[in-house]
Protein backbone atom coordinates (compact mmCIF):
# COMPACT_ATOMS: atom_id res chain seq x y z
CA UNK A 1 0.00 0.00 0.00
CA UNK A 2 1.19 3.52 -1.38
CA UNK A 3 0.37 6.44 0.93
CA UNK A 4 0.30 9.37 -1.22
CA UNK A 5 1.29 12.21 0.96
CA UNK A 6 0.52 15.38 -0.11
CA UNK A 7 2.26 18.83 2.27
CA UNK A 8 -0.65 20.64 0.95
CA UNK A 9 -3.22 18.76 2.75
CA UNK A 10 -4.97 20.57 4.66
CA UNK A 11 -5.08 20.81 8.68
CA UNK A 12 -8.12 20.02 10.72
CA UNK A 13 -8.80 22.61 13.24
CA UNK A 14 -11.04 20.20 15.03
CA UNK A 15 -11.35 16.62 16.11
CA UNK A 16 -13.23 14.63 18.35
CA UNK A 17 -12.70 11.15 19.36
CA UNK A 18 -15.96 10.49 21.05
CA UNK A 19 -16.87 7.56 23.36
CA UNK A 20 -18.97 6.22 21.03
CA UNK A 21 -19.39 4.55 17.98
CA UNK A 22 -21.60 6.83 15.25
CA UNK A 23 -23.22 4.12 12.70
CA UNK A 24 -22.79 7.29 10.05
CA UNK A 25 -20.62 8.27 7.72
CA UNK A 26 -20.48 11.47 6.08
CA UNK A 27 -20.79 15.31 7.08
CA UNK A 28 -22.86 16.23 9.90
CA UNK A 29 -24.19 19.46 11.85
CA UNK A 30 -21.85 18.85 14.68
CA UNK A 31 -20.91 22.45 15.25
CA UNK A 32 -24.62 23.22 15.39
CA UNK A 33 -25.40 20.39 17.26
CA UNK A 34 -22.74 20.48 19.82
CA UNK A 35 -21.98 23.24 21.84
CA UNK A 36 -18.90 23.25 23.75
CA UNK A 37 -18.10 24.53 26.81
CA UNK A 38 -14.23 25.51 27.85
CA UNK A 39 -13.04 25.04 31.50
CA UNK A 40 -10.14 28.21 30.95
CA UNK A 41 -8.86 27.39 34.25
CA UNK A 42 -8.22 23.76 34.37
CA UNK A 43 -8.74 23.13 30.49
CA UNK A 44 -11.73 20.70 31.22
CA UNK A 45 -14.38 20.66 28.44
CA UNK A 46 -17.59 19.83 28.74
CA UNK A 47 -20.77 18.86 26.43
CA UNK A 48 -23.55 16.90 25.82
CA UNK A 49 -24.72 14.29 22.94
CA UNK A 50 -27.84 12.83 22.61
CA UNK A 51 -28.39 13.81 26.21
CA UNK A 52 -25.45 12.34 27.51
CA UNK A 53 -23.19 14.04 29.51
CA UNK A 54 -19.49 14.36 27.88
CA UNK A 55 -16.30 15.50 29.53
CA UNK A 56 -13.34 16.07 26.87
CA UNK A 57 -9.54 17.76 26.76
CA UNK A 58 -7.46 18.88 24.37
CA UNK A 59 -4.70 16.90 23.75
CA UNK A 60 -1.89 18.06 21.76
CA UNK A 61 0.21 15.20 19.17
CA UNK A 62 3.64 14.55 20.51
CA UNK A 63 6.58 16.21 18.93
CA UNK A 64 7.61 15.24 15.59
CA UNK A 65 4.34 13.70 15.19
CA UNK A 66 1.17 14.42 12.57
CA UNK A 67 -2.39 13.12 12.64
CA UNK A 68 -3.72 11.67 8.91
CA UNK A 69 -6.94 11.65 7.76
CA UNK A 70 -6.61 8.58 4.52
CA UNK A 71 -8.69 7.69 2.06
CA UNK A 72 -8.48 4.69 -0.15
CA UNK A 73 -8.32 5.49 -3.86
CA UNK A 74 -11.29 4.68 -5.97
CA UNK A 75 -9.31 3.40 -8.64
CA UNK A 76 -5.76 2.67 -8.09
CA UNK A 77 -6.12 -0.15 -4.95
CA UNK A 78 -2.76 0.12 -3.33
CA UNK A 79 -2.36 3.53 -3.18
CA UNK A 80 -3.87 5.71 -0.22
CA UNK A 81 -4.41 9.82 -0.39
CA UNK A 82 -4.03 12.06 3.12
CA UNK A 83 -6.74 14.15 2.88
CA UNK A 84 -6.02 16.55 5.97
CA UNK A 85 -3.64 16.51 8.66
CA UNK A 86 -4.10 17.14 12.44
CA UNK A 87 -2.06 17.97 15.32
CA UNK A 88 -4.17 17.73 17.99
CA UNK A 89 -7.80 16.70 19.07
CA UNK A 90 -10.33 16.35 21.72
CA UNK A 91 -10.46 13.14 23.62
CA UNK A 92 -14.24 12.89 24.92
CA UNK A 93 -15.54 10.66 27.99
CA UNK A 94 -19.09 9.61 28.75
CA UNK A 95 -19.24 11.14 32.12
CA UNK A 96 -15.86 10.90 33.77
CA UNK A 97 -13.35 13.47 33.90
CA UNK A 98 -10.58 13.05 31.39
CA UNK A 99 -7.49 11.31 34.02
CA UNK A 100 -3.85 9.69 32.53
CA UNK A 101 -5.89 6.92 32.80
CA UNK A 102 -7.18 7.73 29.85
CA UNK A 103 -6.39 5.67 26.66
CA UNK A 104 -6.19 8.88 24.42
CA UNK A 105 -3.73 10.34 27.60
CA UNK A 106 -1.68 7.04 27.94
CA UNK A 107 -1.44 5.77 24.84
CA UNK A 108 1.54 8.28 24.00
CA UNK A 109 3.84 6.03 26.25
CA UNK A 110 4.45 3.94 23.84
CA UNK A 111 6.63 6.52 22.01
CA UNK A 112 9.47 6.54 24.85
CA UNK A 113 9.33 2.94 24.97
CA UNK A 114 9.20 2.13 21.43
CA UNK A 115 12.17 4.36 20.85
CA UNK A 116 14.29 2.75 23.53
CA UNK A 117 12.79 -0.38 22.21
CA UNK A 118 14.10 0.67 18.72
CA UNK A 119 16.67 3.00 19.47
CA UNK A 120 20.40 2.27 17.76
CA UNK A 121 22.32 1.59 20.96
CA UNK A 122 26.22 1.35 20.36
CA UNK A 123 26.57 -1.39 23.74
CA UNK A 124 24.69 -3.80 21.63
CA UNK A 125 26.83 -3.63 18.68
CA UNK A 126 30.22 -3.71 21.08
CA UNK A 127 28.54 -7.31 22.57
CA UNK A 128 28.40 -8.67 18.83
CA UNK B 1 -24.51 24.60 40.26
CA UNK B 2 -26.77 27.10 38.78
CA UNK B 3 -26.12 30.75 38.02
CA UNK B 4 -28.05 32.51 40.72
CA UNK B 5 -29.35 35.84 39.92
CA UNK B 6 -31.57 38.86 42.60
CA UNK B 7 -34.19 39.66 41.00
CA UNK B 8 -36.78 42.79 41.75
CA UNK B 9 -39.38 42.00 39.17
CA UNK B 10 -42.53 43.61 39.03
CA UNK B 11 -44.10 41.24 36.95
CA UNK B 12 -44.00 38.06 34.53
CA UNK B 13 -42.84 39.67 31.20
CA UNK B 14 -39.58 40.26 33.98
CA UNK B 15 -38.46 36.59 33.48
CA UNK B 16 -38.13 37.19 30.11
CA UNK B 17 -34.68 38.90 30.06
CA UNK B 18 -33.06 36.87 32.45
CA UNK B 19 -34.01 33.65 31.46
CA UNK B 20 -33.16 34.77 27.39
CA UNK B 21 -29.39 36.19 28.70
CA UNK B 22 -29.23 32.74 30.68
CA UNK B 23 -26.99 29.97 28.94
CA UNK B 24 -30.30 27.91 28.24
CA UNK B 25 -28.19 24.50 28.44
CA UNK B 26 -27.92 25.39 32.35
CA UNK B 27 -29.88 25.74 35.53
CA UNK B 28 -30.36 29.39 36.77
CA UNK B 29 -31.93 30.78 40.11
CA UNK B 30 -33.86 33.45 40.04
CA UNK B 31 -34.10 34.53 43.66
CA UNK B 32 -36.77 37.58 44.88
CA UNK B 33 -35.34 39.99 47.88
CA UNK B 34 -36.29 39.15 51.10
CA UNK B 35 -38.77 41.01 52.83
CA UNK B 36 -37.27 42.02 56.16
CA UNK B 37 -40.58 40.81 57.85
CA UNK B 38 -40.08 37.42 56.71
CA UNK B 39 -36.38 38.07 58.35
CA UNK B 40 -38.29 38.15 61.82
CA UNK B 41 -42.17 37.17 61.91
CA UNK B 42 -42.20 33.21 61.59
CA UNK B 43 -43.35 32.71 58.08
CA UNK B 44 -44.49 29.80 55.84
CA UNK B 45 -42.95 28.31 52.87
CA UNK B 46 -44.83 26.81 49.93
CA UNK B 47 -42.73 24.38 46.87
CA UNK B 48 -43.82 23.48 43.87
CA UNK B 49 -42.65 22.29 40.32
CA UNK B 50 -44.01 23.38 36.98
CA UNK B 51 -43.24 21.14 33.77
CA UNK B 52 -42.07 17.64 35.17
CA UNK B 53 -43.85 15.94 32.42
CA UNK B 54 -43.52 17.71 29.41
CA UNK B 55 -40.47 16.44 26.68
CA UNK B 56 -39.49 19.67 26.07
CA UNK B 57 -38.17 22.58 27.80
CA UNK B 58 -36.79 23.04 31.27
CA UNK B 59 -38.15 21.97 34.42
CA UNK B 60 -38.72 24.41 36.63
CA UNK B 61 -38.96 24.92 40.78
CA UNK B 62 -40.88 27.50 42.58
CA UNK B 63 -40.52 28.64 46.50
CA UNK B 64 -42.93 31.14 47.71
CA UNK B 65 -43.10 32.45 51.25
CA UNK B 66 -44.70 34.86 53.64
CA UNK B 67 -45.41 35.25 57.02
CA UNK B 68 -47.69 33.38 58.93
CA UNK B 69 -50.37 35.77 59.50
CA UNK B 70 -50.02 36.41 55.76
CA UNK B 71 -52.06 33.42 54.57
CA UNK B 72 -55.66 35.05 54.38
CA UNK B 73 -54.49 37.68 52.37
CA UNK B 74 -52.08 35.57 49.82
CA UNK B 75 -55.67 33.69 49.28
CA UNK B 76 -57.59 37.14 48.45
CA UNK B 77 -54.97 37.79 45.80
CA UNK B 78 -55.77 34.71 44.39
CA UNK B 79 -53.46 32.11 45.23
CA UNK B 80 -55.06 29.04 43.44
CA UNK B 81 -54.11 26.18 41.91
CA UNK B 82 -52.04 27.22 39.14
CA UNK B 83 -53.60 24.22 37.02
CA UNK B 84 -57.06 25.41 37.73
CA UNK B 85 -56.60 28.70 35.66
CA UNK B 86 -55.47 29.57 32.44
CA UNK B 87 -51.63 31.35 31.62
CA UNK B 88 -53.20 35.21 31.32
CA UNK B 89 -54.84 34.91 35.10
CA UNK B 90 -51.36 33.18 36.08
CA UNK B 91 -49.42 36.00 34.92
CA UNK B 92 -52.16 38.85 36.77
CA UNK B 93 -51.74 36.25 40.16
CA UNK B 94 -47.82 36.66 39.44
CA UNK B 95 -47.77 40.39 38.84
CA UNK B 96 -50.06 40.62 42.40
CA UNK B 97 -47.42 38.87 43.96
CA UNK B 98 -44.64 41.11 43.35
CA UNK B 99 -46.71 44.13 44.41
CA UNK B 100 -46.04 42.87 47.72
CA UNK B 101 -42.55 42.77 48.44
CA UNK B 102 -42.95 43.70 51.52
CA UNK B 103 -44.57 40.71 52.59
CA UNK B 104 -43.87 37.81 50.13
CA UNK B 105 -40.76 36.48 48.59
CA UNK B 106 -40.07 33.67 45.97
CA UNK B 107 -37.47 31.90 44.10
CA UNK B 108 -37.38 29.64 41.07
CA UNK B 109 -35.22 26.95 39.62
CA UNK B 110 -34.94 26.79 35.96
CA UNK B 111 -33.43 23.32 35.68
CA UNK B 112 -32.43 22.96 31.92
CA UNK B 113 -33.42 20.11 29.46
CA UNK B 114 -29.50 19.79 28.90
CA UNK B 115 -29.12 19.21 32.62
CA UNK B 116 -32.18 16.54 33.34
CA UNK B 117 -31.21 14.82 30.10
CA UNK B 118 -27.16 14.48 32.08
CA UNK B 119 -28.58 13.26 34.93
CA UNK B 120 -30.61 11.03 34.28
CA UNK B 121 -28.67 9.00 31.69
CA UNK B 122 -25.68 9.75 33.80
CA UNK B 123 -23.35 6.05 34.21
CA UNK B 124 -24.92 6.18 38.12
CA UNK B 125 -28.56 7.63 36.81
CA UNK B 126 -30.23 10.38 38.69
CA UNK B 127 -34.24 10.15 38.74
CA UNK B 128 -36.06 12.56 38.52
CA UNK B 129 -37.45 12.36 41.63
CA UNK B 130 -34.17 12.90 43.24
CA UNK B 131 -33.51 15.95 41.09
CA UNK B 132 -36.49 16.95 42.24
CA UNK B 133 -35.92 16.75 46.19
CA UNK B 134 -32.69 18.21 45.41
CA UNK B 135 -33.73 21.29 43.97
CA UNK B 136 -36.75 21.81 46.27
CA UNK B 137 -34.00 21.36 49.28
CA UNK B 138 -31.66 24.03 47.75
CA UNK B 139 -34.37 26.59 47.25
CA UNK B 140 -35.11 26.17 50.84
CA UNK B 141 -31.55 26.18 51.95
CA UNK B 142 -31.09 29.60 50.10
CA UNK B 143 -34.18 31.09 51.84
CA UNK B 144 -33.09 29.99 55.33
CA UNK B 145 -29.02 31.28 54.72
CA UNK B 146 -30.57 34.10 53.25
CA UNK B 147 -32.69 35.18 56.55
CA UNK B 148 -35.74 33.42 55.81
CA UNK B 149 -37.56 32.88 59.26
CA UNK B 150 -39.19 29.25 58.12
CA UNK B 151 -41.18 27.94 60.32
CA UNK B 152 -43.41 25.48 58.28
CA UNK B 153 -42.80 23.96 54.90
CA UNK B 154 -45.74 23.02 52.27
CA UNK B 155 -45.18 20.69 49.60
CA UNK B 156 -46.44 19.74 46.94
CA UNK B 157 -45.59 15.71 46.83
CA UNK B 158 -43.17 13.80 44.22
CA UNK B 159 -42.88 10.07 44.79
CA UNK B 160 -44.46 8.65 48.21
CA UNK B 161 -45.64 11.90 50.07
CA UNK B 162 -44.58 10.03 53.83
CA UNK B 163 -41.00 9.31 52.90
CA UNK B 164 -40.51 12.60 51.18
CA UNK B 165 -41.95 13.97 54.33
CA UNK B 166 -39.23 12.21 56.24
CA UNK B 167 -36.09 13.31 54.08
CA UNK B 168 -37.37 16.87 54.12
CA UNK B 169 -38.19 16.96 57.96
CA UNK B 170 -34.39 15.00 58.70
CA UNK B 171 -32.95 17.92 56.83
CA UNK B 172 -34.82 21.08 58.11
CA UNK B 173 -35.76 19.32 61.64
CA UNK B 174 -36.57 22.88 63.28
CA UNK B 175 -39.16 23.67 60.76
CA UNK B 176 -42.55 21.57 60.13
CA UNK B 177 -42.73 20.09 57.12
CA UNK B 178 -46.10 18.94 55.59
CA UNK B 179 -45.70 17.16 52.10
CA UNK B 180 -49.34 16.71 50.66
CA UNK B 181 -51.13 15.40 47.33
CA UNK B 182 -52.26 18.02 45.79
CA UNK B 183 -51.16 20.68 48.12
CA UNK B 184 -51.35 23.09 45.25
CA UNK B 185 -55.16 23.34 45.91
CA UNK B 186 -55.15 22.94 49.52
CA UNK B 187 -52.09 26.21 50.75
CA UNK B 188 -52.40 29.27 49.13
CA UNK B 189 -48.71 29.38 49.83
CA UNK B 190 -48.01 26.30 47.54
CA UNK B 191 -50.62 27.34 45.10
CA UNK B 192 -48.59 30.80 45.16
CA UNK B 193 -45.25 28.89 44.97
CA UNK B 194 -46.73 26.91 41.88
CA UNK B 195 -47.65 29.94 39.95
CA UNK B 196 -44.18 31.49 40.07
CA UNK B 197 -42.94 27.96 39.02
CA UNK B 198 -45.39 27.97 36.21
CA UNK B 199 -45.29 31.63 34.91
CA UNK B 200 -41.50 31.08 34.66
CA UNK B 201 -41.39 27.90 32.75
CA UNK B 202 -44.08 28.95 30.63
CA UNK B 203 -41.75 32.47 29.56
CA UNK B 204 -38.81 29.92 29.28
CA UNK B 205 -40.27 27.77 26.90
CA UNK B 206 -41.99 30.79 24.73
CA UNK B 207 -38.18 32.66 24.60
CA UNK B 208 -36.39 29.55 23.85
CA UNK B 209 -33.43 30.58 21.95
CA UNK B 210 -32.08 27.57 20.03
CA UNK B 211 -28.51 27.44 20.47
CA UNK B 212 -28.69 25.38 17.63
CA UNK B 213 -28.93 27.86 15.17
CA UNK B 214 -31.36 25.67 13.24
CA UNK B 215 -34.94 26.77 11.62
CA UNK B 216 -37.43 25.54 13.08
CA UNK B 217 -39.99 23.41 10.96
CA UNK B 218 -43.66 24.13 12.04
CA UNK B 219 -43.98 27.80 14.82
CA UNK B 220 -45.82 25.54 17.57
CA UNK B 221 -44.56 22.57 19.44
CA UNK B 222 -47.58 22.26 21.88
CA UNK B 223 -47.62 21.72 25.38
CA UNK B 224 -44.63 19.99 25.17
CA UNK B 225 -46.42 16.57 26.61
CA UNK B 226 -45.74 13.88 24.48
CA UNK B 227 -49.20 12.79 24.03
CA UNK B 228 -49.91 15.80 22.57
CA UNK B 229 -50.40 15.86 18.64
CA UNK B 230 -48.17 19.15 17.98
CA UNK B 231 -45.47 18.28 19.87
CA UNK B 232 -44.83 14.84 18.46
CA UNK B 233 -45.23 16.46 15.34
CA UNK B 234 -42.58 18.87 16.27
CA UNK B 235 -40.30 16.33 17.39
CA UNK B 236 -40.27 14.25 14.11
CA UNK B 237 -39.86 17.43 12.37
CA UNK B 238 -36.77 18.99 13.59
CA UNK B 239 -34.45 15.97 13.77
CA UNK B 240 -30.93 15.66 12.94
CA UNK B 241 -30.30 12.46 11.32
CA UNK B 242 -26.88 12.12 13.25
CA UNK B 243 -27.43 14.38 16.42
CA UNK B 244 -31.02 14.11 16.74
CA UNK B 245 -32.87 16.76 18.81
CA UNK B 246 -31.84 20.40 19.89
CA UNK B 247 -31.21 20.98 23.26
CA UNK B 248 -34.51 21.89 23.81
CA UNK B 249 -35.52 18.44 24.16
CA UNK B 250 -35.35 16.06 27.17
CA UNK B 251 -33.07 13.02 25.34
CA UNK B 252 -33.78 10.87 28.50
CA UNK B 253 -37.81 10.87 27.73
CA UNK B 254 -38.30 7.59 26.37
CA UNK B 255 -40.80 9.47 23.47
CA UNK B 256 -37.37 11.15 22.94
CA UNK B 257 -35.22 8.26 22.66
CA UNK B 258 -37.62 6.04 20.81
CA UNK B 259 -37.72 8.79 18.18
CA UNK B 260 -33.79 8.82 18.35
CA UNK B 261 -33.44 5.24 18.02
CA UNK B 262 -36.05 4.84 14.95
CA UNK B 263 -34.45 7.15 13.01
CA UNK B 264 -31.11 8.67 14.24
CA UNK B 265 -27.78 7.31 13.05
CA UNK B 266 -27.61 4.37 15.63
CA UNK B 267 -24.84 5.24 18.82
CA UNK B 268 -22.93 2.47 20.53
CA UNK B 269 -21.99 4.33 23.43
CA UNK B 270 -18.77 2.20 24.96
CA UNK B 271 -18.53 1.50 28.44
CA UNK B 272 -14.79 0.78 29.20
CA UNK B 273 -15.14 0.10 33.04
CA UNK B 274 -17.88 -2.33 32.31
CA UNK B 275 -16.16 -4.09 29.38
CA UNK B 276 -12.61 -4.34 31.77
CA UNK B 277 -14.42 -5.86 34.79
CA UNK B 278 -16.43 -8.39 33.10
CA UNK B 279 -13.22 -9.17 31.14
CA UNK B 280 -11.12 -9.24 34.22
CA UNK B 281 -13.59 -11.47 36.85
CA UNK B 282 -13.18 -15.06 36.25
CA UNK B 283 -16.22 -16.88 37.84
CA UNK B 284 -16.57 -18.37 40.91
CA UNK B 285 -16.79 -21.87 39.66
CA UNK B 286 -13.57 -21.47 37.20
CA UNK B 287 -11.34 -21.87 40.71
CA UNK B 288 -12.88 -25.62 41.26
CA UNK B 289 -12.66 -26.59 37.84
CA UNK B 290 -9.30 -28.95 36.88
CA UNK B 291 -6.69 -26.68 36.05
CA UNK B 292 -6.41 -28.45 32.05
CA UNK B 293 -10.23 -28.24 31.52
CA UNK B 294 -10.88 -24.35 31.34
CA UNK B 295 -9.84 -23.17 28.50
CA UNK B 296 -6.83 -20.75 28.34
CA UNK B 297 -7.51 -18.12 26.63
CA UNK B 298 -4.58 -16.81 24.52
CA UNK B 299 -2.63 -14.05 25.70
CA UNK B 300 -2.26 -12.40 22.07
CA UNK B 301 -0.40 -8.99 23.48
CA UNK B 302 1.06 -7.39 26.28
CA UNK B 303 -0.94 -5.92 28.84
CA UNK B 304 0.89 -2.84 28.43
CA UNK B 305 -0.67 -2.64 24.89
CA UNK B 306 -4.47 -4.41 25.72
CA UNK B 307 -4.16 -1.48 28.48
CA UNK B 308 -3.83 1.48 25.68
CA UNK B 309 -6.11 -0.43 23.23
CA UNK B 310 -2.90 -0.91 20.60
CA UNK B 311 -3.03 -3.02 17.93
CA UNK B 312 -0.44 -4.29 15.63
CA UNK B 313 -1.54 -2.68 12.69
CA UNK B 314 -0.01 -4.14 9.26
CA UNK B 315 -3.12 -3.66 6.84
CA UNK B 316 -4.50 0.38 6.41
CA UNK B 317 -7.74 -0.90 5.40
Amino acid sequence: MELVYDEAAPESKQVHLLPCKIHYDGASNFSKYVNIEKNEENEMQQTSIHGRALNGKHIKLPEKFQGLFVTKSQSASEKAFVTSTFESFTAWNYDKLPSKNDVAQKVWDWISVSEVLHADDDSDKDLE
Amino acid sequence: MAQILRAELNNAEGFESPIVNNDNTKNLCLVSPVPDICKNDPCMLGIDEAGRGPVLGPMVYGICYCPLDYEAELKVLGAVDSKSIDDKKREEMFGKLCEHPDQVGWAVEVISPTTISNDMLRRSKISLNELSHNSAINLVKRALEDGVNVKEVYVDTVGPPEKYQDKLSKIFPNIKVTVAKKADAIYPVVSAASICAKVCRDKAVSNWKFKENIEIVGDAWGSGYPGDPATKKFLQANLDPVFGFPQLVRFSWSTAEKITDEKCAPFEWSDDEEDGAVAKTASIQSFFSPANSTKQSIQLSHKFFTERKMKRCTDMF
